[in-house]
């Protein structure tokens, strides 16, 4: 069975979508909340660092790019290991960019007009169109930073979806049967092959997630336990982090060797050569 | 009658090293390395399962997917390649492969494979 990613716009009716789904194809529901609780009390950070990693555009008195990326990397890991029994749907806002490459995951983005939006906003929630429309830019600030920072790609790339449902002109019974009819098409049906790449996925993610205290850039290539680390460091240090990787992915279930590839950091050698 | 099995890799190690561990596991298995050879034996008789190769010269694994759908709708092909993509695997899938299997694999990986196709064919090996 596969593994569906709802990824929605503010007030499109992508939580319910995502609800009504999982009741449809009975398969388990994943909410972003129990994701960043889980990674909270896996890696020892708070929930709100998390959210705040994810949820808040960058600026230039927020979070530094290095706790992001730490925080990142502890979603990342723990999403990849929740979804590695299929047959799951994930409610989140960039599950569609956390797995890439997973063949039966089956990337969904739920849309709506932003008239329909705010009206939402307005019945739903009692927010006046101006604060609403403010929530709806910063929101658009935020995914367009994520979408290039996790890929390199436009946030509206086609080829970051599966599917793109506008729900505007739709009932909800109508969207979920679109995302139900994708989830009974042969093209996203699970392989060894596909298995096993979300399998290196999440051991990849798992091994980040334990180095990024050590370099929050750090790079993981995993292919059946066999793992290769690449590191900037300033050569100086080369040998030190190298020990402290080692030491530290070897301690990472399922992994069974580890290489450690230092990229001299060449402004720092030069820094230094200049005292 | 056993379940049979056609498989087909222009590298030869590959039949000589699965061709044995099928057989021990109860399957009649016929290799070949040249894939043209192969759409003309697949085109004489029926086989329950084949597993191909992707990427082979002049043939690739698609034409012998497609060759071998037309056959017998039944078959259960199973596509293995070193060059395994997302992209790939969906084609293959929606083309009517019914597996796809990453290089290196181990031949436990393969087994599981064809007996999973030969369970959905309602045979099982002897």
């Amino acid at each position: 069975m596969s593994i569906v990613t709802v990824a929605s716009d503010s007030w499109s009716r992508g939580a319910e979508v995502a609800r009504k789904a999982a009741q449809a194809l009975d398969y388990r529901l994943l909410a972003d909340d129990e994701v960043l609780a889980e990674a909270a009390r896996r890696h020892g950070v708070r929930e709100n660092r998390l959210r705040q990693a994810l949820f808040e555009p960058p600026s230039l008195l927020g979070m530094s790019r290095a706790r992001r990326q730490r925080n990142i990397a502890y979603l990342q890991a723990t999403l990849a290991d929740a979804l590695l029994e299929d047959r799951a749907v994930y409610h989140g806002p960039f599950g569609h960019l956390l797995l890439p490459g997973v063949a039966h995951v089956i990337r969904v983005r739920v849309t709506a007009d932003q008239q329909a939006r705010l009206e939402l906003a307005r019945s739903r929630d009692g927010l006046p169109a101006s604060r609403a429309r403010r929530s709806l830019r910063q929101e658009e600030r935020q995914r367009r930073f994520w979408t290039a920072e996790l890929c390199r790609l436009d946030t509206d790339a086609a080829e970051l979806y599966d599917l793109v449902i506008n729900t505007t002109n739709l009932d909800v019974a109508q969207v979920v049967q679109q995302i139900v009819e994708a989830a009974g098409n042969r093209r996203f049906a699970p392989t060894t092959y596909s298995r096993e790449r979300l399998a290196q996925l999440a051991l990849e993610t798992r091994v980040r997630a334990a180095l990024v205290n050590i370099d929050p850039g750090v790079r993981v290539r995993a292919e059946q336990g066999q793992v290769t680390v690449q590191t900037v460091a300033p050569q100086a240090r080369a040998q030190r982090r190298t020990a402290q990787i080692q030491e530290q992915a070897s301690s990472v279930d399922g992994v069974t060797s580890v290489q450690v590839e230092v990229v001299p950091d060449r402004l720092s050698d030069i820094a230094r050569s200049m005292r | 009658m056993k379940p049979s099995i056609l498989l087909i890799d222009d590298e030869p190690l590959v039949g000589k090293r699965l061709k044995p561990s099928l057989e021990k596991a109860g399957y009649e298995v016929e290799t070949f390395e040249d894939p043209e050879a192969a759409l003309k034996r697949a085109a004489e008789r029926n086989f329950d399962v084949v597993v191909t190769d992707m990427r082979m010269e002049g043939v690739t694994g698609m034409d012998v997917l497609n060759a071998a759908l037309a056959r017998d709708a039944k078959t259960r092909v199973i596509i293995i390649t070193a060059y395994a993509t997302m992209e790939l695997a969906r084609e293959a899938l929606s083309k009517g492969a019914f597996e796809v299997l990453a290089k290196p694999f181990s031949p436990r990986d393969l087994r599981d494979a064809i007996g999973r196709a030969t369970a959905a064919r309602g045979k099982a090996a002897s």
